[in-house]
C-alpha cells in the first residue's frame, strides 16, 4: 500500500467531483463564481483570504492516486459523521471513495467546542478541576491530576506522600476503566458485539469503586491543588479486593473471546498501520506510540505524583497495526492491575490534604504538568499572573494529535476498515475540541 | 522540574542553520527556553532542532500575553529524554509560518492557535478554520469577552 | 374443498405464521442475545417480559412514515414489497406434515430458493431508491453477496438431492424418514448451506447489506414505520424459511428417527417448528459472539473457498454414491 501513498498532483477539485456526482440529480451545482464568493467566507487563514493554489479537497497530506492497471470508478464523497453510530463522539470525516476504497480523508471537528480554554481564564484554580472534567471525560483523574502538577509546582506546595499514592491509585483505576470504553467498542466496530457488553461488565466494576471515593462516576472533580479531595474508604477497598481476585482471569477471557478471534484477527491485522515514523512526525504519544515500537511511558521517563515507587512494565508491539494497540492496551490493563494492588499493600498513612489557604493565590509565571494519560500525554500549561485566576490555561489534547494520524492512515483503506481504524486511535471529542 | 538541555547543542544547531537573535535560558519551571526575536524564523529553527534529535513536537500553542500572540512549541528527544520550548511573539493578525514541513504534528494545532488568536497561516496545506463557524471572534483573545446567555439573545 | 378456498386458507396461515414468528424471533433474539451477552432482556412487560412484543408492534405501526426528498417515489414505496412477497411466498414449500404442504412442485427446493433470491432485488431497489450512499452502498454489497454465495448454497443443497434422488421437498423428509438424516452423510454440505443461509439472511459475520456500524443501517437507512417494518419482518421470515429448509434437507423435516411418519399427526408441524428454531438459535448464538466479514474478505471466502470445496465435495460424494451402487451397497436411484 505504502507505494501507493503520493504526494497528491491531480486537479480535480471538489466542485468537479460534486459535479460528476449530481450530473443526472436534483442537486444544485455552484458556479465557479459563488464558489469564489464562498471562500472568501470560509474562514481560510490564509494571508489575503483564498484558498492556497493547487490543493484538492480533501485537502489533507496523503491521496491515493489512481492505480492505471486496476478498475477505477468515479469517485465520490461520503459524509462520515457526526451522528454515524460508529464515530465514536461527534467526528465528522468526509471521505473521498473509489467504490469502497478511500482515496482521501478529511476531519473536520468542532462540533463539542465549548471554550474551556477561555472558560478556565474566568475561574479560581480551586474551581478549574471542575471545568477541566469535562475536556476529557472518560479519564477525569489526569486532566485534574495534570493541572494540580502544574498549580503545585508554582505555588511550591508540598504533596503528602498519602495524597500522591491515591492519585495513583485513582489514576490507575481510572485508566483501566477508560481501556475498557476503547477495547469494547473497537470490538463492537468489528461487529462484535457480546465483547462490548462483556468488557462494559468490568468497566462497571471500576466505575463503582471510583464512585464510592470520590462520589462521582464521570466528572470527578477528585484530584486537587495540594492532594485529593476524599480518602480511601474500607468498603472501596473491599471492592478493589473482591474486583482483582477475578480481574486477571477476565482478561485472559477476553482475550479468548475477542483477541483470538480469527475473524477479528482478519479485520485488525496489518488494517491501520502507523509507522514508526509516523507516529513520531505526527506527534502520537501513549499507546499509539507503545504499539508502534516506541518504548516510552511518561510514568516511568518522568515519573510524577511516586510513580517512581512501583514496579511496572512498558508494553511495547512492533506491528503498529489495530491489532497492536488492542494488545497493547490489554497490557497495559494488567500492568494496572499491578500497580494497583502494589498501591493498596504500601498506601502510607498520613493527610490526603495539604493544608492550603481557602483561596489560591499563586505566584506569576508558568508550569506545566505532564501525565501520561490513558489516551496519550496529557499536559496543562498554566499562564498565572499573581491572583486567583490563571492569565491563560490549556490542555494539551493527545487525541488531536492522532487525529493528524487518522487523514493519514485512511487513505487506501476500505470503508469497514475505516470505522475499525478511526475507533483504534480512541479519540475523545470532549478533548479534541474542549 | 523539566529537564534542562545543553545549551551549547541547542546554540550550534541554531547558528548553523542561520536562526539569529536566539535567546537561550533556563526558565525554573519550563527548563530549557529558547525565544526568537524574529517569529519569521520559526520553521527554520524547528528545522534546525529537528535535524539537532529532537523527533517530536510534543504541543503547540498561543497565548494573549501583553498586548502581543505568544506561539509556543515544545519540542521532545525521546532518545535523549531531554524537552526544549521554543518562543516566539507576534503581533495581532500578524501571519505564522507553519512548522508542518518539518514536524506535521503541528497541523491541527496551528489551525487551532491561528483561529483562536486571529492570525493569519502560511505554509499550511489546509490552513482553514479548526474548531468555530465563520466570523467568530478570535475567542482567546483578552479582548474577546465573555458573554452571558441573556447578552447572546438580546444581540440576537 | 374448492380449489381457491384452500389456496386462501393456506396463504391465510402463511401470513399468521409470518407474523407470529416475526414477534417470536424479537423475542427470542432479545433473549437468547441477552443471556449470550450477560446482560438482561425484557422483563419487566407480562411475565417474562412476553408483553414487550406488543408496544414494539404498536411503536412500528404508529410511527410517522417518513417520505425522505429525491427519494424515487415509486420504487421506494415498491421495494418493502419486492422484498416481503418473496419471503412469504417461499414459505408455502415447506412440508409441515404428510399433507400440510401448501405448494408441492417436482421440483420444490427450486422453486423456494428462486423466491429467496428476488429478495436482493427488493434490497437492491430499496437502496438505490433512497438516494442515500450509505444505502446505496449496502445495497451493492447485498448483490454482490447473492452472487458470491447463491451457487454454493445450491451446491450445497444438491447433496441432499442426490441422496433422496428427488427435488420435491415432501419427498426428500420422506427418504430421511426411512433412512438417516442427512447431517450425517453429507456433513460438508450441511456446514457449507448454514453458512450460507447465514449470509442469505443478512447474519452477523456476514451481515454486509446492513452492517450496522459502518452503514448504520445499510440499506433501510431511509426506511421509517412499517415500510422498515416490513424489511424487519422479511428478515425474520427468511430466518425462518432458511432454518426451515436446513431443518427439512438435512435434519428429517417434520418427522422424527424411529417414529412412522404416517402416525406423526399433528406432532409433524410441532416438530418442524422445533427443530427450525433450533437452527435459529445456532444462528443467533453465532451473531452474537463472532465479528463481522470486512466485504473482500466475505467476497473472497465465496468464491474461493466455498465455490471449490462444494463442487469437490458434490463431484465426491456423486462418486462414491455410483460406486456404492454399483457394488451394491445402495439402493437409491432405481
Amino acid at each position: 500500500m505504502a507505494e501507493q501513498l503520493t504526494q497528491d498532483t491531480t486537479p480535480d477539485t471538489s466542485l468537479d467531483i460534486l459535479r460528476d456526482l449530481t450530473a443526472d440529480s436534483t442537486v444544485e451545482v455552484v458556479s465557479a463564481e459563488e464558489l469564489a464568493a464562498g471562500y472568501e467566507n470560509a474562514g481560510w487563514l490564509t494571508p489575503d483570504g483564498t484558498p492556497p493554489a493547487g490543493i484538492t479537497v480533501p485537502r489533507n497530506i496523503r491521496r491515493i492516486a489512481d492505480d492505471p492497471h486496476q478498475l477505477t470508478t468515479d469517485h465520490y464523497l461520503l459524509n462520515m459523521g457526526p451522528q454515524h453510530p460508529s464515530t465514536h463522539g461527534v467526528l465528522r470525516v468526509v471521505l473521498e471513495l473509489d467504490g469502497e476504497r478511500i482515496m482521501s480523508s478529511e476531519a473536520h471537528v468542532g462540533q463539542l467546542h465549548r471554550g474551556i480554554e477561555k472558560l478556565a481564564e474566568t475561574r479560581r484554580y480551586g474551581q478549574l478541576g471542575s471545568l477541566f472534567d469535562r475536556a476529557d471525560y472518560v479519564s477525569g483523574i489526569h486532566t485534574e491530576l495534570a493541572l494540580a502538577l502544574a498549580t503545585e509546582e508554582l505555588a511550591e506546595i508540598e504533596v503528602p506522600a498519602r495524597a500522591q499514592w491515591l492519585r495513583v491509585l485513582m489514576g490507575e483505576i481510572n485508566r483501566c476503566a477508560s481501556h475498557y470504553l476503547w477495547m469494547g467498542p473497537t470490538g463492537l466496530d468489528s461487529g462484535a458485539m457480546g465483547i462490548f457488553l462483556f468488557m462494559m461488565y468490568d468497566r462497571e466494576k471500576w466505575l463503582d469503586i471510583l464512585e464510592e471515593v470520590t462520589g462521582q462516576r464521570m466528572m470527578f472533580n477528585y484530584v486537587r491543588p495540594g492532594g485529593v479531595i476524599a480518602d480511601i474508604t474500607p468498603r472501596a477497598v473491599q471492592l478493589i479486593d473482591e474486583y482483582l481476585a477475578e480481574a486477571d482471569a477476565r482478561l485472559d477471557e477476553h482475550w479468548d473471546n475477542l483477541y483470538e478471534s480469527e475473524i477479528f484477527q482478519q479485520r485488525t491485522q496489518g488494517i491501520g498501520v502507523v509507522t514508526k515514523q509516523d507516529a513520531l512526525d505526527f506527534g502520537a504519544s501513549g499507546f499509539i506510540l507503545r504499539a508502534s515500537g516506541v518504548d516510552w511511558d511518561l510514568r516511568r521517563d518522568r515519573p510524577y505524583s511516586a510513580y517512581d515507587r512501583f514496579e511496572f512494565d512498558v508494553m511495547t508491539r512492533d506491528e503498529g497495526d489495530i491489532y497492536a494497540r488492542m494488545v497493547c492496551r490489554l497490557d497495559e490493563v494488567r500492568q494496572s492491575h499491578r500497580i494497583i494492588r502494589q498501591c493498596l499493600a504500601g498506601l502510607p498513612e498520613g493527610d490526603y490534604m495539604a493544608k492550603l489557604p481557602k483561596v489560591l493565590r499563586v505566584p506569576a509565571g508558568e508550569a506545566c504538568g505532564i501525565v501520561e494519560g490513558p489516551r496519550g500525554e496529557l499536559a496543562v500549561h498554566i499562564y498565572a499572573d499573581g491572583s486567583d485566576k490563571p492569565l491563560r490555561a490549556h490542555i494539551r489534547p493527545p487525541t488531536q494529535y492522532a487525529l493528524n494520524i487518522a487523514d493519514t492512515v485512511l487513505p487506501g483503506q476500505l470503508l469497514a476498515d475505516a470505522i475499525v481504524s478511526l475507533g483504534s486511535f480512541d479519540f475523545c471529542f470532549g478533548e479534541v475540541d474542549r | 522540574m523539566m529537564i534542562r538541555t545543553d545549551h551549547t547543542l541547542l546554540q550550534t544547531a541554531l547558528d548553523a542553520a542561520g536562526v539569529s537573535a536566539a535567546e537561550i535560558t533556563d526558565h525554573p519551571q519550563l527548563g530549557t527556553l529558547v525565544v526568537l526575536a524574529d517569529s519569521g524564523m520559526t520553521p527554520t529553527a524547528l528545522a534546525a532542532l529537528k535535524a539537532a534529535g529532537f523527533e517530536q513536537l510534543i504541543d503547540t500553542f498561543g497565548a494573549d500575553i501583553d498586548g502581543q500572540v505568544q506561539a509556543t512549541y515544545r519540542l521532545r528527544s525521546l532518545s535523549l529524554n531531554v524537552d526544549v520550548t521554543l518562543r516566539t511573539q507576534l503581533d495581532y493578525g500578524a501571519t505564522l509560518r507553519s512548522v508542518t514541513d518539518s514536524y506535521a504534528s503541528a497541523l491541527l494545532a496551528e489551525r487551532e492557535l491561528c483561529e483562536m488568536f486571529g492570525l493569519t497561516l502560511t505554509g499550511h496545506p489546509n490552513p482553514k478554520r479548526l474548531l468555530t463557524i465563520d466570523g467568530a471572534p478570535p475567542f482567546l483573545r483578552k479582548e474577546v469577552g465573555l458573554r452571558t446567555k441573556e447578552e447572546l439573545w438580546q444581540n440576537s | 374443498m374448492a380449489m381457491w378456498l384452500k389456496a386462501l386458507l393456506f396463504a391465510l396461515v402463511g401470513i399468521v405464521v409470518m407474523l407470529v414468528n416475526g414477534a417470536f424471533i424479537i423475542y427470542m433474539l432479545r433473549k437468547v442475545l441477552g443471556h449470550a451477552h450477560l446482560r438482561l432482556g425484557p422483563t419487566e412487560l407480562g411475565p417474562a417480559g412476553l408483553a414487550q412484543l406488543i408496544p414494539d408492534i404498536l411503536k412500528l405501526l404508529t410511527k410517522e412514515d417518513r417520505h425522505p426528498n429525491q427519494t424515487d417515489k415509486w420504487l421506494y414505496c415498491l421495494a418493502p414489497i419486492i422484498v416481503f412477497v418473496p419471503s412469504l411466498t417461499a414459505f408455502a414449500f415447506i412440508p409441515y406434515g404428510e399433507k400440510l404442504v401448501a405448494a408441492n412442485p417436482n421440483l420444490g427446493l427450486l422453486m423456494m430458493i428462486a423466491f429467496l433470491s428476488v429478495v436482493p432485488i427488493g434490497i437492491f431497489a430499496a437502496g438505490w431508491a433512497s438516494r442515500n450512499k450509505y444505502a446505496l452502498i449496502g445495497a451493492m454489497r447485498s448483490v454482490g453477496g447473492a452472487i458470491s454465495y447463491e451457487i454454493p448454497l445450491l451446491l450445497a443443497a444438491l447433496a441432499p438431492v442426490m441422496l433422496s434422488g428427488s427435488a420435491n421437498l415432501s419427498d426428500i423428509v420422506h427418504a430421511q424418514a426411512g433412512g438417516i438424516w442427512y447431517i450425517l452423510p453429507c456433513l460438508p454440505s450441511a456446514v457449507i448451506f448454514f453458512l450460507c443461509a447465514q449470509m442469505e439472511t443478512n447474519q452477523t459475520p456476514f451481515d454486509m447489506a446492513e452492517a450496522e456500524g459502518e452503514l448504520v443501517a445499510g440499506f433501510s437507512t431511509e426506511y421509517s414505520a412499517m415500510r422498515f417494518g416490513f424489511m424487519y419482518l422479511s428478515e425474520f421470515a427468511g430466518n425462518f424459511t432458511m432454518a426451515a429448509l436446513i431443518a427439512t434437507l438435512f435434519l428429517g423435516g417434520w418427522t422424527l428417527p424411529g417414529v412412522d411418519p404416517a402416525t406423526m399427526g399433528v406432532f409433524g408441524p410441532v416438530v418442524l417448528v422445533l427443530k427450525t428454531y433450533l437452527v435459529i438459535f445456532c444462528f443467533m448464538m453465532v451473531r452474537g459472539n463472532f465479528s463481522r466479514y470486512r466485504v473482500d474478505q466475505y467476497a473472497a471466502l465465496g468464491w474461493k473457498k466455498l465455490i471449490p470445496i462444494t463442487l469437490g465435495w458434490t463431484l465426491l460424494l456423486a462418486v462414491i454414491l455410483k460406486v456404492l451402487q454399483m457394488v451394491g451397497l445402495w439402493g437409491g436411484w432405481s
